[in-house]
């Protein structure tokens, strides 16, 4: 080959074509950066888990002690339990609900249980 | 040159861009690897409601239970069996109540977006205020005489003639009433309102399932003469689940494990019953006996119903919680019924009622409630009876139709027609010699067999 046919060769990447891989690729890696970041950042199902066993814990304590005052407190993850309890004669409706502190009218869980007022003993 | 070679030529010496392609497959692995991701933390979340929606499905089960049971004693109406509740959270129960022996059984099934649960509870009574005494001695025609050791530390209740002091031989004599309580003496004092029809019934339902030798339901779910090999002894421990009866049609020892949480299973013996010291039995199962059921020591039984047409009898040292109906009932020395037990002593269809007797042996002890109800419109002391040893405890409540010969102590309360033992040559009616009743012991917790009273509250006894 001489190097006056090697410089009259059209062949290799045009830039038309390495524009149209480069815009493809960038089109489909931001917003997939975006939704991976967002994914791996998201932690509600940790949340979800993490308020269950508590809300879970907290109906139990309810049960054993038969305490039934409405209360609230701080939890981690910036979440707020809220007891709510509703007495019907012997039985006791209690709510336990677990709301983020920064959205407090959009509740993460709510779980409720009627319980008999009445101290129970099981073998 | 072949034509392949020409080929491979032309392609080694082409200089087209492949950036396209090689970017096109970036992409198709960068997405799989994101779609990869995507799933996994779409499971996770799926996960977590999944749990939640089991939560709130076992909490609806749980609540349908509790308020079934609050409504069935408000109202007393047999057609209130079974009910439906709807929560606020959306999650929804269906429950049912029905016998399991002398208790209820409520089955329940909570149910939130697609998920169900099954909880079955035990129910029983809780006592009446009508049952804060210590004792009622529903005898109008005799005294209520302490002598020995005898005490009784709670509110009782007796006839006109009232409370005194006796003497007998080896015995000391109390200088006063050793009552620490009120005494209501009535003119006609009764025992507490007992209706015995429901027992009744599942009794009639035992017999029959034993009259039909286990013909009932499909041949499917029936194990027929199990015994008909000539062994008499069966390990239950292969006894498949979709099994509802067995029948033995010979004496038969039962051996193993075997544990029922759904669909009971009936153990149908035509002949005596060996429970033995192998043998494992919680749940619900109910064994169902011609002749005597014997209860080894070593044995497991838990929430089981043991039926004899004839007795049971308990080894000494063997330990249960179940329900034991049976004309006659019979716990040797140092035997247990932990609570919640109920042992509930009945004519069982029979015309001779003579054999009613339930005997707590010494150093025995029973957590419940022990019953003793005749058919008899005046039920004879001496044979319809309930025998307390000394050293015997029985914590719950003790009532007997006919007498009670109560030498050890009850810790709860006493209800009887009459009191009776025999020191040669005398027989004593309405003598106390060495009984011991403390009714402020008693955990405001504990639950009676029901039907007792008029008005009936049922609270949760055990989780099956």
């Amino acid at each position: 080959m001489n190097p006056k046919s090697f410089y009259l060769k059209n062949d290799g990447y045009t830039i038309i074509e390495t524009l149209v891989a480069l815009v493809l690729l960038i089109s489909v890696l931001i917003p997939l950066c975006v939704t991976m970041g967002n994914l791996f950042l998201d932690r509600s199902a940790d949340v979800m888990s993490y308020a269950l066993g508590i809300a879970i814990s907290e109906m139990s304590e309810v049960e054993t002690n038969r305490d039934f005052t409405a209360r609230h407190h701080y939890l981690d993850y910036h979440l707020v339990l809220s007891r709510e309890t509703i007495p019907m004669q012997e039985l006791v409706e209690v709510k336990i609900t677990i709301t983020s502190a920064n959205q407090a009218n959009k509740p993460v869980l709510t779980i409720s249980k009627w319980i008999s007022s009445r101290p129970q003993i099981f073998k | 040159m072949t034509n392949s070679e020409v080929t491979n030529y032309q392609i080694f010496k082409r200089e087209g861009g492949f950036a396209l392609p090689s970017i096109i497959f970036l992409i198709t692995i960068l997405t799989m690897v994101a779609g990869s991701a995507l799933s996994i933390v779409y499971l996770r979340k799926q996960i977590s409601l999944r749990e939640i929606a089991r939560v709130k499905a076992s909490y609806a089960a749980e609540s349908g239970i509790v308020r079934l049971l609050h409504q069935y004693g408000d109202s007393l109406a047999d057609e209130t069996q079974v009910a439906d509740f709807s929560e606020d959270d959306g999650s929804q129960s269906h429950v049912n109540i029905g016998r399991w022996g002398a208790l209820e059984i409520v089955r329940s099934m909570g149910s939130y977006q697609n998920m169900t649960i099954e909880r079955t509870a035990l129910a029983a009574q809780i006592p009446p205020p009508e049952l804060d005494k210590a004792l009622v001695f529903a005898n109008s025609s005799h005294q209520l005489v302490f002598t020995g050791a005898s005490r009784i530390v709670g509110d009782i209740v007796v006839g006109q003639p009232g409370t005194s002091i006796g003497e007998l031989k080896n015995y000391p004599s109390p200088i006063v009433v050793p009552v620490k309580g009120s005494i209501d003496r009535r003119k006609i004092p009764e025992l507490p309102a007992f209706n015995p029809n429901p027992i009744k019934k599942e009794i009639e339902h035992y017999l029959d399932l034993l009259a039909e030798r286990g013909k009932r339901g499909s041949e499917s779910n029936r194990v027929m003469d199990s015994s008909a090999n000539g062994s008499n002894n069966y390990n239950i421990g292969r006894v498949q689940d979709s099994t509802d009866y067995i029948y033995f049609s010979q004496n038969t020892i039962l051996k193993d494990t075997i544990s029922r949480r759904g669909k009971p299973l009936h153990i149908l013996v035509n002949g005596t019953a060996t429970l033995s010291k192998s043998i494992r039995l919680s749940g619900l199962v109910v064994v169902i006996a011609s002749h005597m059921i014997t209860v080894e020591q070593g044995a497991e039984i838990d929430e089981t119903i043991l039926f004899s047409q004839d007795s049971v009898e308990l080894e000494s040292g063997a330990q249960v919680t179940c329900q034991i109906i049976a004309p006659s009932i019979r716990f040797d020395a140092n035997s247990v019924a932990g609570y919640p037990s109920i042992l509930y002593s009945c004519c069982c269809g029979l015309s001779d009622t003579t054999r009613q007797r339930i005997t707590i042996g010494p150093h025995a002890k029973v957590e419940g409630t022990v019953a003793l109800f005749s058919p008899r419109s005046i039920p004879q002391t001496s044979d319809n009876l309930i025998l307390i040893s000394l050293g015997a405890t029985v914590t719950g409540a003790v009532y007997s139709t006919g007498g009670v010969t109560l030498d050890g102590s009850v810790i709860g309360i006493v209800m009887t027609r009459d009191f009776y033992f025999y020191d040669p040559p005398t027989t004593y009616l309405g003598w106390l010699r060495s009984a011991d009743i403390e009714r402020n012991l008693l955990s405001p917790e504990f639950l009676l067999l029901p039907e007792f009273g008029n008005q009936r509250i049922y609270a949760i006894l055990d989780w099956i």
